[in-house]
């Protein structure tokens, strides 16, 4: 007998599925050979180089992601430091008692909440509330009642537990009694008169502190008649009430909800803390200042790439840190994998400097202009010939003596953020921005938001300096790498693959025997058929007949290279199928002619096609009745 | 014995009639009273005050608004019997009975019988009132209950040596009208008028704001040592002031006033100098934005400072450019006909010209953005989005010469804002439930009023008032 499996049946209704794939930690290692990396110079760099590079980028990768992880601590340590301070904040004191209101904004809800001191005298229960949980207040009180009951009676059992190895069983044994009488006496059930005589039954004070989860989704008419309901807690002695409401969007949204009662109430002792890190530039500031230090003295950062990475925070406003950590981590795994030259950041690596790197070198614009200026001052042809073709080394030297040298940017940016911090007591500014606007040689121009910088400005002045072979030791955006790679075009992307399949399958190799005719027939010979399909797709109006669509895509496929194929795969000498699937081939050919199953091979792919289009979203059928006509999903160039 | 009349400012014949109707005594005393009164009419104090001054009579206090149901009410009236009879008289001793039994009123009676039994033994019959305080504010309330209260004394002896009376406040007039047959007596609470309350508020508040530390504080800092009567007049001054500003938006609710006048007075006081302290026309000019606001928001202290220099910088905490221009377009896709789309947002001309491409130029009957919101499928979103989307800002087409005016496309940034309106619920989905995002089939709609996306609008100085113009009649 079978019996339905109720699990098996709700997964098999199911509209879509979720996978997870486990991520898989990549090995790294540090063996010859094994790297990431290849061998650039057109595959003429040793494998030493290519393996120290790799290990040069490690050490600054590690480097960087201990300090980010640090400052990502230290901002999860400053909140919740921040969240227990309001909360433990006395609240009695005040002459009319209230809530002690803390509004956490821009919070999703996961924010940690723990109170620091826990004092014998009073029991601090935190009591979750989610919009599921709290249809009504009913349910509300109910819930949270039950868990109040249910972690202060544990709480209390681990107290007791305590005393009972410190003082002898007696005692314990009689508190408990007199607990249980008390209980029994007033009776416990689930609503306020528990808070009411939490003091008689538990004999310590209550913190009550109510976490609102995801305000944003609570019915605000509930939630607005159970902070009222909960407004009587108040007078009752040794309780103290805290209102913690996780919102997500902002405040003037959640208050339009409220009675404005409610929220004369609850604005009588409130806290607003914001816990989206872009607050303020602090931590962006942070981490940006972090990856300098990293890379301080090896590296430049192009003016170009520093205004990509403002532009593309500035598009993102809820993940900035995460997205500052990404491009920068980015920009330098990928500096490191397509610049030679990276090694030389080390400058002990520069005795490895052989012929090999000087045509690149030669190349260079600095250097080119270096070059220039040279003709235009008279210089020797002489020393300028032994400079270009490396007579003694010469190259080798002058490339050397300007790997040593630095870069003032990074100094003179330290300079500029300690007159901002010290002498001027400004924090509010964008380090990113600052860096920016010094690269362009703008610094006058960001300094201007604050008048008083007048009085510095002579030690201020800064002027952005070329240094011969800079750009081969540059992070750069360059051919718009990051932008392509980092913020990929989803649709587009899609649509050109389907147009030019060489864009995501690997080419043809053309094997100069003929030991496979399947393969290499189909291959060389035709595109997908879900490419000829699109580039039809492309051309149709919003919607396709399927019978007209089905006579374009025969037209369009060739059809003299198809019917070669299939001669060629039908030939027993020239397959290689067994003879069993021979035979099977043979009944199904019986009655056929090439011609037939070439077009029978057609409609197939056609099917196949049409239905993988609908699956990825392309083509819906346009109702359930008729199945001639097809209609497109997707607009073009979007 | 006649009970004691509280004193209870302007409810001298509430008083009056209270002492009338509630005795200790059983044979002097209806089963029920009802009180009714608005919101803040001074119903609980009366009745408080009256219990103060009689303490012969016992009784107990129950709020039902935090009882929410019915069946918790039951339990707590049975529970609170019991417990405040065992604290009367200690001296008679019984096992308790469960008062959670009472799930029903056929239950609450054999508990209340089971407890009330014990008391026979007392010499003299008294009462016990039970106020049930808030009686309609009871959640899930439901029009049988009241009956039920208001019949109980029948149905338990009228031997028992207590007697259980009832008294019930009451806020609505129409649920008491429906009940208005029984003819149970009633204590009408009117609403207070303007000249009572500002009586009241001056004879409770001003000592409290005499004697309050803020405003000694502050006159000590001035370096001031006025007498008394400067202060009481200050005190004075600033509910009167307090009570003409608002009273037209709170009107005769004086808990409103209350609050109002202590969310203030810390302002007002702060404002006070050796100047202005004797002068209290001075006085108010100083501080007169404390008489125009309510003040009852949460933001308006944010809206002050801090904001000069996120506005433009990269990382400050609002919608990015591409959010702002998402939900922009979104709004034109829920409030415009996609008919006039090709008119509206195309830029080729012949597109646009004449009437063939979007039929017949018949004007709406109303204006579209009094309607709810349509839906739309995420295609018309982004090439809404692309054709409104500013070309040629920022440094994206610096770099590629080449593509002067390359629009903008839909790449993870977009869609990462986009997720983010949805999460913001400023951009919602037809179906709330298990939604597959990228699905053709789902639709969506926008989920701000206007008054929102004008604001959004021009902070990107993009004038959104235009798309609406002449649409309709």
């Amino acid at each position: 007998m079978t019996t339905l499996n109720l699990n098996e049946f709700a997964e098999a209704q199911k509209p879509h599925y979720i996978i997870k794939p486990r991520v898989k930690r990549r090995k790294v290692t540090c063996k010859k050979g094994v790297d990431p990396f290849v061998k650039l110079l057109s595959g003429k760099e040793s494998i030493d180089m290519v393996n120290k590079r790799w290990i040069l980028y490690h050490q600054l990768h590690t480097q960087f992601y201990a300090q980010v992880e640090d400052i990502v601590q230290r901002i999860e340590l400053d909140l919740r430091r921040e969240i227990s301070n309001v909360l433990g904040k006395e609240t009695k004191s005040s002459k009319t008692p209230s809530f002690n209101c803390l509004f956490l904004l821009g919070s999703d809800s996961t924010a940690n909440i723990e109170i620091m001191d826990e004092d014998t005298q009073k029991v601090n229960v935190i009591i979750d509330l989610t919009p599921k949980e709290s249809p009504n207040v009913r349910m509300m009180l109910r819930r949270s009642m039950f868990r109040l009951l249910s972690s202060a009676e544990s709480s209390l059992a681990g107290s007791t537990t305590v005393t009972k190895q410190e003082v002898c069983d007696e005692v314990a044994d009689d508190d408990n009694e007199l607990d249980t009488q008390a209980a029994a006496d007033l009776g416990v059930s689930y609503d306020l008169s528990l808070v009411q005589n939490f003091k008689k039954l538990f004999k310590k004070g209550l913190k009550l502190i109510f976490n609102f989860k995801d305000v944003d989704s609570f019915n605000s008419q509930v939630l607005d008649d159970f902070i009222n309901l909960l407004k009587s807690s108040l007078h009752y002695d040794s309780v103290e009430v805290c209102l913690v409401l996780n919102i997500n969007t902002n405040l003037s949204n959640i208050q339009k909800n409220l009675r404005q009662s409610t929220v004369r109430l609850l604005k009588k002792n409130f806290t607003v803390i914001d816990l989206s890190h872009n607050k303020g530039f602090k931590y962006a500031n942070q981490t940006f200042q972090s990856f300098l230090n990293t890379v301080d003295g090896k590296l430049n950062l192009s003016s170009e790439f520093v205004g990509f990475i403002l532009e593309k925070m500035a598009n993102n406003a809820t993940h900035n840190l995460q997205l500052l950590t990404k491009i920068l981590d980015y920009s330098l795994m990928s500096y490191f994998f397509q610049n030679p030259f990276s090694v030389f950041i080390d400058p002990t690596n520069v005795s490895n400097l052989d012929e090999n790197y000087l045509p690149p070198l030669v190349k260079c614009p600095t250097f080119m202009n270096f070059i220039d200026g040279m003709v235009r001052n008279h210089a020797s042809s002489k020393e300028i010939m032994s400079l270009l073709e490396n007579q003694d080394s010469s190259l080798e030297e002058f490339f050397t003596e300007f790997l040593v040298r630095d870069n003032p940017i990074n100094g003179h940016l330290k300079l500029v953020v300690d007159v901002l911090e010290n002498q001027l007591g400004v924090f509010n500014y964008n380090l990113i921005d600052l860096y920016y606007h010094m690269l362009t040689g703008k610094l006058a121009q960001f300094l201007a938001k604050w008048p008083e910088c007048h009085e510095f400005d002579d030690i201020l002045k800064f002027e952005p300096v070329d240094i011969i072979f800079q750009e081969l030791f540059t992070l750069d955006n360059s051919k718009e790498l990051f932008s392509q790679s980092l913020f990929p075009y989803l649709r587009s992307n899609l649509e050109d693959n389907l147009i030019n399949s060489e864009r995501i399958l690997p080419p043809t190799v053309k094997s100069g025997s003929d030991a496979n005719p399947f393969q290499d027939d189909l291959e060389a010979g035709i595109d997908l058929p879900l490419c000829h399909l699109f580039s039809l797709y492309r051309e149709a109006s919003s919607l396709i007949n399927l019978y007209d669509f089905f006579c374009a895509f025969k037209e369009t496929l060739p059809k003299g290279r198809l019917v070669n194929y299939a001669r060629s795969a039908m030939d027993p000498e020239k397959n290689e199928l067994n003879a069993e699937e021979q035979a099977k081939m043979n009944e199904l050919m019986k009655n056929h002619t090439l011609d037939d199953v070439v077009d029978k091979m057609i409609l197939v792919w056609f099917i196949q096609s049409v239905s993988e289009f609908q699956q990825i979203g392309l083509l819906k059928a346009n109702n359930n009745s008729s199945y001639e006509v097809v209609e497109k999903c997707i607009w073009r160039g979007l | 014995m006649a009970s004691a009349v509280p004193s209870v400012l302007f409810r001298e014949y509430q008083g009056g009639a209270l002492s009338i109707l509630v005795n200790e005594n059983p044979d002097l005393a209806p089963p029920n009273v009802i009180i009714q009164g608005h919101q803040s009419s001074g119903k609980t104090l009366t009745v408080r005050k009256f219990f103060e001054e009689n303490p012969q009579i016992c009784n107990c206090w129950l709020n039902p608004v935090e009882l929410v149901t019915w069946k918790p009410l039951l339990q707590h009236v049975a529970r609170s019997v019991s417990s405040t009879l065992r604290t009367l008289f200690p001296e008679i001793n019984y096992d308790t009975q469960d008062a959670l039994e009472a799930e029903d009123f056929y239950f609450l009676l054999r508990v209340l019988e089971a407890v009330l039994q014990r008391y026979q033994v007392l010499e003299k019959s008294i009462n016990l009132y039970v106020v049930l305080d808030g009686f309609d504010q009871l959640k899930e309330l439901d029009l049988e209950l009241l009956p039920k209260f208001l019949k109980l004394h029948e149905q338990l002896p009228s031997d028992f040596k207590i007697q259980l009376k009832f008294i019930y406040i009451v806020r609505d007039v129409a649920f008491l009208n429906k009940y208005s047959t029984y003819n149970i007596p009633s204590i009408i609470f009117p609403r207070y008028r303007h000249e009572e309350i500002a009586e009241i508020l001056l004879r409770n508040k001003t000592n409290e704001y005499v004697e309050s530390e803020e405003l000694l504080v502050q006159v000590v800092k001035c370096g001031l040592d006025p007498e008394d009567s400067v202060f009481e007049q200050i005190a004075e001054n600033y509910i009167k002031m307090i009570i003409q500003a608002f009273h037209s938006y709170t009107g005769n609710d004086i808990v409103a006033l209350n609050d109002i006048m202590d969310s203030k007075w810390e302002s007002y006081v702060e404002s006070i100098t050796a100047d202005n302290i004797y002068e209290p026309l001075a006085l108010y000019r100083s501080n007169i934005e404390l008489y125009t606001t309510t003040g009852d928001t949460f933001t308006d202290q944010d809206a002050t400072g801090g904001f000069d220099e996120t506005k433009q910088g990269a990382t400050a905490y609002e919608l990015s450019a591409i959010s702002k221009y998402l939900l922009l377009a979104a709004y034109l896709c829920s409030y415009l006909e996609p008919r006039y789309d090709s008119k509206i947002f195309s830029k080729k001309s012949h597109l646009r010209a004449g009437r063939s491409s979007y039929g017949r130029r018949s004007k709406m009957e109303t204006n579209p953005r009094y309607l709810q919101p349509s839906l739309f499928p995420l295609e018309r979103l982004f090439s809404i989005f692309q054709a409104i989307f500013p070309v040629g800002e920022g440094a994206q087409v610096k770099s590629n010469i080449f593509h002067q005016n390359e629009l903008m496309k839909a790449n993870v940034e977009v869609y990462e804002n986009l997720a983010e309106l949805n999460s913001l619920k400023l951009i919602a989905t037809a179906t709330a439930k298990g939604v597959d995002y990228l699905s053709y089939k789902l639709k969506w709609k926008v989920n701000v009023p206007w008054e929102i996306i004008t604001e959004i609008s021009s902070s990107v100085s993009f004038d959104i008032a235009e798309y609406f113009t002449g649409l309709h009649n």
